[in-house]
């Protein structure tokens, strides 16, 4: 068995001062005082004697038994009623009166707070659920896009093909539209007073009216003009016609038909 | 060579082109211009009919025994009476709205080209289409069509400056630009062998000049012009008020002509020209003294889509359109 004294106590004690007080204070005395009023003046017995009778006798051990309790309730009171309800200044019925009504406020402060807690929590819920349902609609939209598109993409290829052949088709169009426009410019039956889209109705407004046509005029002329040649470059109209003819029939040059606008 | 008629019908002047028994050609002009004398009395009409006989002046009687002076004499007259003579093709073609002058240039026409064999070919001038303004080509070239097959011809219009081209760019492979600067427009056309692939004209010409000195001096219009006409005028070196105003004025529509030309030109897509080819300026304003310089002088600084060979005046500015229609008319 180890000894107390055994054991080493190698923590330094501060060295006592006068700042360390004793248990003999003013405040101690009134705390002793106090306390003493309470003290429970238990008789002296013979310890060792009791145990042997009380662990022999059993009916003596439950008479003492109930003799302490009856002691210890009797004490408990006393000191309830010293310790707290003779400072406060009310009866113990009342002070436990107002305890149950405070556990019970406690209690139903308690139930209210969770009973809100529950329904806010209820009505995130709902929310929730909600947000939820409309995610859900989102996600099936989506699907359905997305399949669409898949299906597109399945397509992409025909409808490029289509594309190509429209666009060839139109390219081939525009090529023989302007050749044949080419052509006709070439041969002068289009020029740029004369052109106009073949397909483009148009309002013939150019209707001839002699002005002169009804009206007799009763016109003496006195009218002698002399003719003149050439003042100073004589010409060979001969010469002149049959360079012109070459210059527009020879095949150096381009025919004329624009020449002469009928 | 199968015979044919060439007829300029000119603002100011109405030009004819035949082939004369020698196988040349022979012109006949006549300017169109009117001036109506109405006599006061019988003894006044007498009176007026002497005075025109015996200066052999060109005149027409009406139902009305007014007289009707036509022509070279009509202008002078005009101003000798301080009166202007009335011109029916002042804007370049005739119009319905000068319905009484109608007759008069028919006679006229008559004048010039007498009467035809029922299918003689005839090849009439007619301006292109003004760029800057508006007139009713169709019912000038409707018109003269009418006299003409009255007439007995049978008549084919043609742009005035590609006659001009027949006229004068035979040795030019038919490729170049020409002018005719007459007195009502100034008519353009670019050919590239043979091809007139620009056509177009300005309704400003010598009459606006005329206008514009007269404004400027305070002068009557005719006056002007036949001071611009007989004066000798040197557009290098002018004399007097009026010559210098009118050496401004050349200078002027010749700017202007050419910067529409330079436009126009700039709008289409013309061949690429191999080499420089060459500029006709024809038409009765181009018998100024100096006008080839002078239209030198502006075109330099004018940007064109081609280089330029020269600029030559037609040999005979004044019958150029009436000989390229008549070359065209016995092709």
């Amino acid at each position: 068995m180890i000894n107390k004294k055994d054991i080493p106590y190698r923590k330094i004690l501060p060295p006592k001062s006068s700042k360390q007080m004793g248990r003999g204070g003013p405040r101690d005395m009134q705390r002793k005082y106090d306390m003493g009023s309470v003290n429970i003046n238990m008789p002296k017995v013979d310890m060792q004697s009791i145990k042997y009778t009380l662990l022999n006798n059993k009916e003596t051990r439950e008479e003492l038994k109930s003799e302490i309790r009856k002691e210890m309730l009797g004490i408990k009171e006393g000191v309830v009623s010293k310790q707290n309800l003779e400072g406060i200044g009310l009866p113990f019925d009342v002070v436990e009166q107002k305890l149950k009504e405070v556990i019970e406020q406690t209690e139903k402060q308690a139930r209210e707070r969770y009973e809100s807690g529950i329904g806010s929590l209820n009505s995130q819920l709902n929310v929730s659920k909600a947000q939820l349902k409309e995610y859900k609609q989102e996600i099936i939209q989506l699907k359905d896009s997305l399949r669409s598109k898949e299906k597109l993409i399945e397509d992409k290829d025909a409808i490029i093909d289509k594309l190509r052949d429209q666009q060839n088709e139109e390219a081939i169009d525009l090529r023989t539209t302007i050749l044949e426009l080419l052509q006709k410019i070439k041969t002068g039956a289009i020029t740029q007073d004369n052109y106009v889209e073949e397909s483009r109705p148009i309002l013939d407004d150019r209707i001839f009216i002699d002005p002169l046509d009804s009206v007799e005029t009763e016109l003496d002329s006195y009218i002698n003009v002399v003719a003149s040649g050439a003042k100073v470059h004589k010409r060979d109209l001969k010469s002149d016609v049959e360079k012109l003819k070459g210059l527009l029939g020879s095949g150096k040059f381009k025919p004329v038909k624009a020449k002469l606008d009928n | 060579m199968s015979k044919g008629v060439g007829l300029d019908i000119g603002t100011n002047m109405l030009v004819s082109a035949t082939i004369d028994d020698d196988g040349g050609t022979m012109y006949k002009k006549q300017r169109d211009a009117f001036l109506r004398i109405t006599p006061k009395s019988k003894v006044n009409q007498k009176s007026i009919r002497m005075a025109l006989e015996s200066r052999k002046a060109n005149f027409i009687i009406d139902e009305n025994n007014d007289f009707i002076v036509v022509g070279e004499d009509a202008l002078r007259m005009a101003n000798e009476r301080n009166a202007d003579a009335r011109r029916p093709m002042n804007k370049g073609v005739l119009s319905p709205k000068e319905k009484d002058s109608l007759p008069m240039i028919k006679l006229i026409i008559k004048s010039l080209i007498g009467q035809g064999d029922g299918d003689s070919n005839l090849v009439f001038s007619i301006p292109a289409e003004p760029v800057d303004g508006t007139f009713d080509i169709f019912f000038h070239t409707e018109m003269v069509k009418s006299y003409m097959k009255e007439m007995g011809f049978d008549a084919t219009p043609l742009n005035e400056a590609f006659a001009v081209a027949f006229s004068e760019l035979l040795d030019d492979n038919l490729t170049g630009m020409c002018l005719s600067f007459g007195a009502g427009m100034v008519n353009t056309a670019v050919v590239y062998e043979g091809d007139p692939i620009v056509q177009f004209s300005l309704i400003r010409g010598g009459d606006w000049i005329d206008q514009s000195v007269a404004n400027a001096l305070d002068e009557r219009p005719s006056m002007i012009q036949v001071e611009k006409e007989d004066g000798d005028i040197d557009l290098i070196n002018p004399e007097g008020k009026i010559q210098e105003a009118l050496s401004v004025y050349y200078s002027v529509l010749v700017g202007y002509a050419l910067d529409n030309i330079s436009y126009e030109l700039d709008r289409v897509k013309l061949p690429s020209f191999r080499s420089e080819i060459p500029i006709i300026v024809s038409g009765g304003l181009t018998l100024a003294n100096g006008f080839t310089n002078k239209f030198e002088d502006v075109i330099s600084g004018k940007k064109l889509p081609f280089n330029i060979k020269e600029v030559r005046r037609a040999k005979d500015p004044m019958t150029a359109v009436a000989n390229g229609c008549l070359m065209a008319a016995i092709l």
